[in-house]
């Protein structure tokens, strides 16, 4: 019976279990057991309103313990605009003291959208050796003063020395969110060659002109978003040709020469965005000449590049994923090329003002399995335009005002209706 | 074990503890493991299959259940990770008025699952229980399985101690 009960028991949450724990000696020896089932929390969700209470988690850590396998602790936001913030929320030293302790077998470690108390990171060197997964994502941190980063760094200095089977490292916040703390060469010297997915993108704390940390990792995903490498240091990224599938450098604005990536023969996901001047065609020319396998590619804002190069962005016949944002040279030419990009699904051309209705037309016409259009800023796009295609993708985001619709748009192409919600500010007509 | 088209349509004789004696297709029954193990130490004797710990009405109704789900394939080996099991609540409309019966009804059938040994239907009846638990406070549990407050003063006074949060919540709650 005992086994049918703890079954059941299976199917339910931590607050529950809690309630089962107070009914008589026999329940909560099953809800004890089946706390410590438990692989995997996320404190969200499994326990609402957990996060605000560091008494909370740490008995719920206290009670799960050992058989934790993956634990999230964040805030998901409720406006899109603010996901990319942290929420009011503390992470304490308590509760990172208790986790650490209890669960020895933890895999994975997500901490999102919270505020990290001084000891809260001083306790991240305590989490067992067999981690797998850290990451902290849009959090801010306390760290008031030179010699308190000179703590932290040697926490977490500990903890990438030990966890040597760490596969996946991802640091992201915004601006001063990290205070005084600094993601140095030296503390990114202890790395394991155990990674394969490094995010290193913690706004103004990253503090880094190379990349020779990364010597000996076979990494697949490398995110150096905003960050200040230089031209030069992008050559010791071709040792890891091999495995490198995925590289963001947008926002870097210490990097003129993009050649170099041209030799990262396996990359299916680039985003090289960024304002900064002094890119040349070459850098493109390179790129579409040597990463054939392209599927995802980001130039926002890269104004410099010519129409000339940008038209040669045909030869990279298997992108899916495409955005020229504020690409000003992009233009009809550049459009028309597109064309022969069959597999484009996403496309983003907001701000390409040189593109008339001519262009835009042709690439409605000619693109089959386009889902996703983003054409703001562009005048001549009116939604009149879809009157003389068969088919289009199902959201369009534009600026093109409700008046110009004078037309019955045909039926939303059968083969996929999500996305419609994205349709444009102007809606269907009744 | 073999299960070909012909051998599905087999007839087994089964016994429940009151000597009912039902004829099923091999098919229907398939999904218990128990009667699956039985068949196979007994050859092919055409004996009816004693089960001694199911009751003629519980198990025509258990015939009934693996007859309306004798289509569906067996599901995939379950994930051990309570979490997924945490979020796969759903039960069929079917499924649920079949469980729509009184608790000492509901016990039987789980414990006929349990004992016959087959899975998807333990894991609805325990599903339905897991549901009726679901946002319910300690007092109504207690009254809905009729379960005794057996702790001493202290053990109460600890586990006050352990949930003062959840009491609060609660107490919030209800104010």
């Amino acid at each position: 019976m005992d086994d049918i009960w703890l079954h059941v028991f299976a199917y339910l949450n931590i607050q529950d279990l809690h309630s089962c724990e107070a009914v008589s000696r026999q329940w909560r020896v099953l809800a004890e057991k089946s706390l410590r089932r438990i692989k995997s929390i996320d404190i969200e969700k499994d326990c609402e309103g957990c996060v605000e209470e560091p008494s909370k988690m740490c008995k719920i850590f206290a009670k799960c313990g050992n058989s934790l396998s993956s634990v999230r602790i964040g805030v998901t936001s409720n406006n899109k605009r603010y996901e990319n913030f942290t929420s009011g929320k503390h992470l304490t030293k308590a509760v990172m003291q208790m986790l650490c302790g209890r669960a020895k077998r933890l895999k994975k470690l997500h901490l999102e959208r919270v505020i990290l108390t001084f000891g809260a990171i001083e306790c991240l060197s305590e989490l067992p050796e067999c981690l797998e997964e850290l990451c902290i994502r849009y959090c801010n941190m306390y760290c008031v003063s030179v010699q308190e980063n000179e703590v932290l760094q040697k926490a977490l200095a500990l903890l990438l020395a030990k966890c040597t089977k760490l596969d996946r490292f991802e640091l992201i916040c915004n601006g001063y969110s990290f205070d005084h703390f600094k993601l140095d060469n030296v503390l990114l010297s202890h790395l394991p060659s155990s990674i394969q997915y490094l995010t290193l993108s913690p706004g103004n704390s990253l503090n880094i002109n190379s990349i020779d940390f990364t010597n000996g990792m076979r990494l697949r995903s490398l995110n150096l978003r905003d960050s200040f490498i230089c031209s030069a240091s992008l050559t010791a990224l071709i040792s890891m040709k091999d495995t490198l599938e995925e590289l963001d450098l947008s926002n870097s604005s210490n990097l003129f020469d993009f050649t170099p990536i041209g030799q990262l023969s396996n990359l299916k996901t680039l985003m090289i965005g960024g304002y900064h001047e002094g890119i040349e065609d070459q850098s493109l020319f390179s790129i579409i000449q040597g990463c054939k396998q392209l599927r995802k590619l980001s130039l926002d804002k890269r104004t410099q590049f010519t129409q000339k190069a940008l038209a040669a962005l045909d030869g990279l016949p298997q992108l899916e994923w495409l955005s020229l944002s504020s690409c000003s040279n992009v233009d009809d030419i550049v459009v028309d090329r597109l064309c022969n990009c069959q597999n484009l699904e996403y496309l983003e051309l907001n701000m390409c003002r040189k593109v008339t209705s001519l262009g835009l037309l042709s690439l409605l016409q000619s693109l089959p399995n386009l889902k996703h259009l983003e054409v703001l800023g562009i005048r001549s796009y009116s939604h009149s335009l879809l009157s003389q295609c068969r088919k289009f993708p199902s959201s369009i985001v534009s600026d093109a005002p409700m008046e110009s619709i004078s037309i019955i748009l045909p039926p939303i192409p059968t083969q996929s209706n999500a996305g419609q919600e994205i349709m444009p500010k102007s809606a269907m007509p009744a | 074990m073999a299960a070909d088209g012909d051998s599905m349509d087999r007839i087994v004789k089964i016994k429940s503890k009151d000597g009912q004696i039902f004829d099923v297709t091999l098919g229907t029954i398939k999904k218990s493991k128990l009667i699956m193990t039985m068949l196979e130490q007994l050859g092919d004797s055409t004996d009816a299959i004693p089960l001694p710990n199911v009751d003629g009405s519980t198990l025509k109704k258990v015939i009934e259940w693996l007859e309306h789900h004798k289509e569906e394939p067996e599901p995939a080996e379950e994930e051990s990770d309570p979490l997924r099991m945490r979020i796969s609540t759903d039960i069929s409309e079917w499924d649920k008025t079949f469980f729509d019966v009184e608790q000492s009804v509901l016990q039987a059938y789980i414990l006929a699952a349990n004992y016959l040994s087959i899975k998807p239907l333990l894991d609805i009846g325990c599903k339905t229980v897991a549901n009726m638990i679901k946002g319910k406070t300690t007092e109504q549990l207690r009254d809905l399985f009729g379960l005794e407050d057996d702790f001493t003063d202290e053990e109460r006074a600890a586990i006050k101690r352990e949930y003062a949060w959840a009491d609060d919540e609660e107490n919030q709650a209800a104010a």
